[in-house]
């Protein structure tokens, strides 16, 4: 019978192309959302690997620091003196301005042995920052004093990295760019979700503060006591010091866990106006495909009547019709699939190969159901016609 | 072959009610080529019909080749139909996007031969009819006479018992008409297949075995 199902839908191509394409549009608009979906959820069942609660992004911009290096040095260290001796405050470390969760980024690209990774987000802390934010090393350290006298600054890399880098070889003491004055790798930390529970924090790295760095670095990451994490007397009184401390600076104090839901919040609302609008386009394309299926089956009563005449039962015709929808879509996903399938090969989006084969597998499935539901009900009618009637409507 | 008896057949819809058969019993034997004729609506194709087992008696009972065909399931009648019984529609009935090989193969499709055993049956009744030449050719592409001798073939490739065929050189000229008409005289003296035609033809009528007339639903000759 299959054979015989298509051939005669090779013989009417013609006709069923409007069909071919209504599934076809279908199947890439269910890929889009499937693929989001699918990058979301795998992000969103990773661990956080990183703690935020009671940690405050303080920025101070328009600051102004000594000129000198080491009076910069000093200058800082007695800013931090001062800010934890108040006892709210647990530990703080200087940061650059793309903490988690925030809007900035700072990205690079490093190469090792002819590998060059690019949009690698680029981290600066204080070798207290791991405490502070308690990520999970992995392999290796993080950073300590001993760090200061080495040739090649350290870095610790996020495990992402390390796996499109380096794969199942260990990187610790790699140097990733030239040997001279390339970055030493000392540690690999857990990816940390700094860009919230939906998106993918991509490749990570993160650098010493050095005494070089202090001249633009205007963020202090700062962990309080979790009795005042919510008080806004506390915070009021944060600010006024601050501002004694950093005089004619702008200063900003957001909390992390703040942060965290607004980013998030962000991250979902162009998913839900997407799945509205693909909710929207599967009822149109569903109605479409009915009503297409349901003319084809009235335009082909004769033909019905014919095979019932011949020997099908009611049940054959609607195994053939159902049948023949379901070849009529797998034309149209083959077609679909070869243009899914350019995206992970073409690596677009940076989006990982098996969220877009999951979001692939998912998008079939999704519209061979939709087909069979939607060609279900007119087989079934068509399968009702009673053969003498159908023949003689010719 | 066929015993239809007390054969009554009524459409119904709100307001109407309308007996197309009313009372019909016949007897066709074994290898007859009987010939039913009277004027348009008086249930010609009706009766055809449910020697057919394409519809069902209002009341009466039909015997075929000595099975009983009531209460018989979608399934059974369908298979009793593909097995013993052959069509021949007046609009010949064919599938266009399909070739006239295909189209013949049709009812083995339902008996679940095999692809190679398909091909030799149908091409064998094509070579019947006459139309080994015409194999891989569309519908559209033929003739109404060589339209009917392909459904002839569709009809004839499962070696059915019976053949019913409505009004079969109805849309043919007479020259066209009596080539269709020697191949059912062939196939009914050559084969001993019963044959029940339809028909408005009086000299096609003559040449079956016997004739039949209906007028209002009811039997009259």
């Amino acid at each position: 019978m299959f054979p015989h199902l298509i051939k005669l839908i090779w013989n009417r191509k013609g006709r069923h192309l409007l069909l071919v394409v209504e599934i076809l549009v279908s199947f890439l608009v269910i890929f889009g959302l499937s693929s989001l979906l699918v990058t979301y959820y795998r992000s969103y069942a990773q661990p956080a690997a990183m703690n935020e609660a009671n940690v405050w992004d303080v920025s101070f911009s328009g600051a102004k620091f000594p000129k000198d290096k080491d009076s910069m040095r000093m200058y800082v260290d007695v800013v931090k003196q001062e800010l934890l001796q108040m006892p709210e405050i647990k530990s703080l470390s200087l940061s650059g301005n793309n903490t988690p969760f925030s809007a900035n980024f700072n990205q690079s690209g490093f190469g090792y042995k002819g590998k060059t990774v690019t949009s690698i987000n680029t981290y600066r802390g204080e070798d207290n920052i791991q405490q502070l934010l308690q990520l999970e090393v992995l392999e290796g350290r993080w950073f300590s004093k001993e760090d200061e006298v080495y040739k090649n600054k350290p870095v610790v890399i996020g495990e992402r990295l390390k796996d499109e880098m380096f794969g199942s070889e260990s990187p610790i003491n790699k140097i990733l760019g030239e040997e001279q004055t390339g970055f030493r790798i000392i540690g690999v930390v857990k990816e940390p979700k700094f860009q919230g529970d939906y998106l993918s924090s991509g490749f990570s790295c993160f650098m010493r503060v050095n005494n070089g760095d202090l001249e633009w670095l205007r963020n202090m990451l700062i962990r309080v006591d979790p009795a005042v994490a919510n008080d806004a007397t506390f915070e009021g009184k944060l600010y006024k010091k601050l501002g004694s401390l950093f005089p004619k600076a702008n200063i900003e104090i957001h909390h992390l866990s703040d942060r965290h839901r607004e980013k998030d919040r962000q991250a979902i609302i162009p998913v839900v106006i997407i799945l509205i609008i693909a909710t929207f386009m599967i009822i149109n394309v569903a109605l479409g495909m009915f009503g297409v299926l349901w003319y084809n089956i009235n335009k082909r009563r004769s033909e019905i009547g014919l095979r019932r005449a011949v020997g099908a039962t009611g049940a054959d015709i609607n195994r053939q019709l159902v049948g023949e929808s379901m070849v009529i879509a797998s034309f149209a996903l083959l077609i679909g699939v070869f243009f899914a399938v350019q995206f992970p090969l073409m690596h677009v989006f940076n989006v990982p190969t098996v969220s877009y084969l999951v979001a692939i597998g998912l998008s079939v499935l999704f519209i061979y159901l939709l087909v069979l539901l939607c060609s279900f009900y007119p087989g079934k009618q068509a399968a009702a016609i009673f053969p003498a009637v159908a023949l003689h409507e010719d | 072959m066929i015993k239809l008896h007390n054969i009554e057949k009524v459409y119904r819809t709100d307001t109407i009610e309308t007996l197309a058969l009313n009372g019909i019993s016949l007897d066709i034997e074994k290898g007859e080529f009987l010939s039913v004729m009277g004027p348009s609506g008086c249930g010609k194709s009706t009766l055809l019909n449910i020697m057919g087992l394409l519809d069902e008696p209002s009341s009466g009972a039909i015997t075929i080749a000595g099975e009983k065909i009531d209460r018989m399931s979608d399934q059974q009648l369908a298979h009793f139909r593909n097995k013993r019984l052959g069509f021949i529609f007046q609009s010949y009935h064919l599938i266009n996007d399909l070739h006239v090989l295909d189209n013949v193969e049709l009812p083995l499709l339902y008996r679940k031969v095999n692809a190679k055993e398909r091909r030799r049956l149908a091409t064998q009744a094509l070579e019947k009819v006459g139309l080994s030449n015409r194999l891989k050719h569309f519908p559209t592409q033929l003739s109404g006479g060589q339209k009917q001798r392909v459904a002839i073939a569709r009809a004839i490739v499962g070696e059915p018992e019976i053949i019913l065929a409505d009004e079969p050189t109805g849309n043919l000229d007479s020259a066209m008409g009596n080539e269709i008409m020697d191949i059912l005289l062939q196939l009914n003296s050559r084969d001993k297949t019963t044959i029940v035609m339809v028909t408005h033809d009086e000299v096609m009528a003559k040449k079956t075995h016997r004739l039949v007339r209906l007028f209002d639903g009811t039997q009259v000759q």
